[in-house]
């Protein structure tokens, strides 16, 4: 019984969906401020989920019905899947065990590529270039991405993200690996695709990218997985290198506050093409990332 | 009486159906051929000075995801096959707003040979908003007509024959 | 990256209020010269047609029953009128003017764009077909 509440009420399930919609709502309304405009009314989200569940829904003729309808919900399904595993809000996560890093990782690139197989599966062109740009853009920043995150869990000496958030709590990650906290964050864009790396769903170049033919049911699951992605991750970041997470409070602040710096920086550039994003990624991201921890690396050696 | 509870969660679920699209609609532009002088001030209405976004309206790249299709212009005799395609593609409800004097009735070209004369000879249109162009002021004002009208379904009787001195 | 440069205008975003003009919920001044839509005095009208046969859009047709008895009855199509105010330069008499303040004419049917300016039972009476001068 009490599993069940966990996972369906808090801290999973309905919890999880609420603080991504409340956490879109605020990155929509901070660019809209640093835009010099009003933005979308506190209610925005859930009122464009809503209608989105009650829109028709139109399947192509082409497509293989079980992955049209499946995917969306074995991507959000992953996205969620990977909020049990961060703390979220403070709290201990809720079902760890050792490697569940890895785990949060690879369950984060689920959404990402269940978008980009749901593009590959019809035959509309644009569908198909924004698929093949996800899944390039998939393969440019994960790599650094992850190896930012390892940074910590080298320190710390343990796959578990309880434990290195234990270790993080003493020690101040943000001081001791400064690059690999930059990479991290700009990884976090990479893999939430916001602007500068938004190119695999460019509305003026490619219509919508991979989610053209999506709408109705669909759509609105896709878009609930981003809202928990960006949770997730932005918790991810924030317990590894600004200190643990130790009650509500300085979860909201701390997320808040990467979350402000991430609209800052998608307020200020424009897109990248896709092949300045993975041009960037392999030969700056990658060589930062790898002199961290050759740092960390000499400095154990050393000591 | 076993219909009581069915309805009432009926009329729940209804006006919250109805709720939610009155304050998300998403709306795709096309231009059917026009001056783009009403374009330009569907542009301006999204700026930051005058806002759609604060109504929920926001501009997307794909038909399958709008709800509203602002459409200007003449319909010319290409854009009419192209227009009428996107018409389709929009899943229900889905909403017309025509915009500018060209796309109510063709305008100065409304007895051209090339020309339809009009967006309502070619798809149906919920909304008007005439002006050449109209001001952002007038099309957030015929936006906000069209979104008022979803909230009482009953159509008002047309006035035929009106008088304003 | 010239444009991290603009960091600094980004921040200040911050720092004041939105220059959103909030459009339903408060309404600034016109410009007086907007050209809204168009007003017709009855009184100092000749009938001559001029407006009728001036306008590119075809928008206006003086339909006159008797135009001694000053019975004239003026059709305006406001789907089609471009607001070019071409009419109102033209007008001998001076009776057109547009209006600054009438400007938020959008309706959700095409039947309130067709509008009969005159007196009521002018404009009965060439409803019921007692049309004369020009017509469309």
């Amino acid at each position: 019984m009490q599993t069940l509440l966990v996972l369906v009420i808090f801290p999973g399930g309905l919890s999880v969906l609420a603080l991504g919609m409340a956490y879109e709502w605020f990155d929509r309304k901070l660019l809209a401020r640093l835009q010099n405009r009003l933005g979308p009314r506190w209610f925005q989200p859930l009122a464009d989920t809503i209608k989105l569940l009650a829109k028709e829904e139109v399947m192509p003729e082409s497509v293989n019905p079980y992955l049209f309808v499946g995917l969306p919900v074995v991507a959000l399904a992953g996205a969620m899947t990977a909020a049990l595993y961060v703390p979220l809000l403070g709290l201990p996560p809720a079902y760890g065990f050792v490697g569940d890093l890895i785990v949060t990782i690879y369950l984060l690139c689920l959404l990402t590529l269940c978008m980009g197989l749901a593009g590959a599966n019809t035959l509309d062109r644009f569908s198909l270039i924004g698929a093949t740009r996800t899944l390039t853009q998939l393969f440019s920043y994960e790599a650094p991405f992850l190896l930012a995150l390892l940074g910590p869990a080298l320190v710390a000496g343990s796959w578990q993200i309880g434990d290195i958030t234990a270790y993080a709590e003493q020690h101040l990650l943000l001081v001791t690996q400064p690059i690999g906290f930059v990479v991290a964050i700009i990884g976090l864009m990479g893999k939430l695709e916001l602007p500068p790396f938004d190119a695999p769903t460019a509305k003026t170049e490619i219509v919508a990218g991979a989610m053209t033919e999506y709408s109705g049911r669909g759509l609105a699951l896709f878009h609930l997985g981003k809202g928990v992605e960006l949770v997730v991750g932005l918790t991810l970041v924030a317990a590894f290198y600004l200190g643990s997470i130790a009650n509500p409070l300085d979860f909201f602040a701390k997320t808040l506050g990467l979350l402000l710096i991430v609209v800052g920086v998608q307020a200020l550039l424009t897109r990248l093409r896709i092949e300045q994003t993975v041009g960037l990624w392999w030969r700056y991201g990658a060589l930062l990332v790898l002199v961290q921890l050759l740092v960390h690396i000499v400095w154990e050696v050393a000591a | 009486m076993a219909h009581q509870p069915e309805s009432f969660l009926h009329k729940i679920a209804d006006g919250l159906k109805t709720w939610a699209r009155i304050n998300s609609p998403w709306a795709i532009h096309f231009n059917s051929g026009s001056c783009n002088g009403c374009d330009i001030e569907i542009l301006a209405t999204l700026t930051p000075r005058y806002d759609l976004e604060r109504f929920g309206l926001k501009l997307q790249g794909s038909p399958r995801h709008a709800d509203v299709l602002i459409v200007t212009g003449p319909v010319t005799r290409q854009a009419r096959d192209r227009l009428v395609r996107i018409y389709e593609q929009m899943p229900e409800p889905k909403f017309v707003v025509a915009v500018g004097s060209c796309a109510l009735s063709g305008g100065v070209f409304h007895d051209c040979y090339n020309v339809a004369g009009g967006i309502d000879a070619v798809i149906p249109v919920n909304a008007y908003i005439p002006g050449c162009p109209p001001r952002p002021e007038a099309i957030i004002d015929g936006v906000a007509k069209l979104l008022g009208s979803l909230k009482a379904p009953a159509p008002t009787p047309a006035a035929a024959n009106e008088q304003r001195d | 990256m010239k444009l991290a440069s603009m960091i600094g205008d980004i921040l200040e975003g911050l720092s004041h209020a939105p220059v959103t003009e909030r459009y339903p919920y408060e309404r600034h001044d016109t410009p007086t010269r907007l050209r809204g839509k168009l007003l017709w005095c009855k009184d100092a009208c000749t009938a001559c047609g001029l407006c009728a046969k001036d306008c590119p859009a075809d928008a206006l047709a003086v339909l006159a029953i008797d135009k001694k008895a000053k019975q004239i009855v003026l059709r305006y199509h406001v789907d089609r009128c471009t607001f070019c105010a071409q009419c109102v330069t033209n007008c001998r008499q001076g009776c057109l003017t547009m209006s600054s303040l009438d400007w938020e004419l959008a309706a959700l049917d095409r039947q309130t764009f067709t509008l009969y300016y005159g007196d009521e039972t002018d404009v009965q009476a060439i409803l019921a077909g007692n049309l004369e001068g020009n017509v469309p």
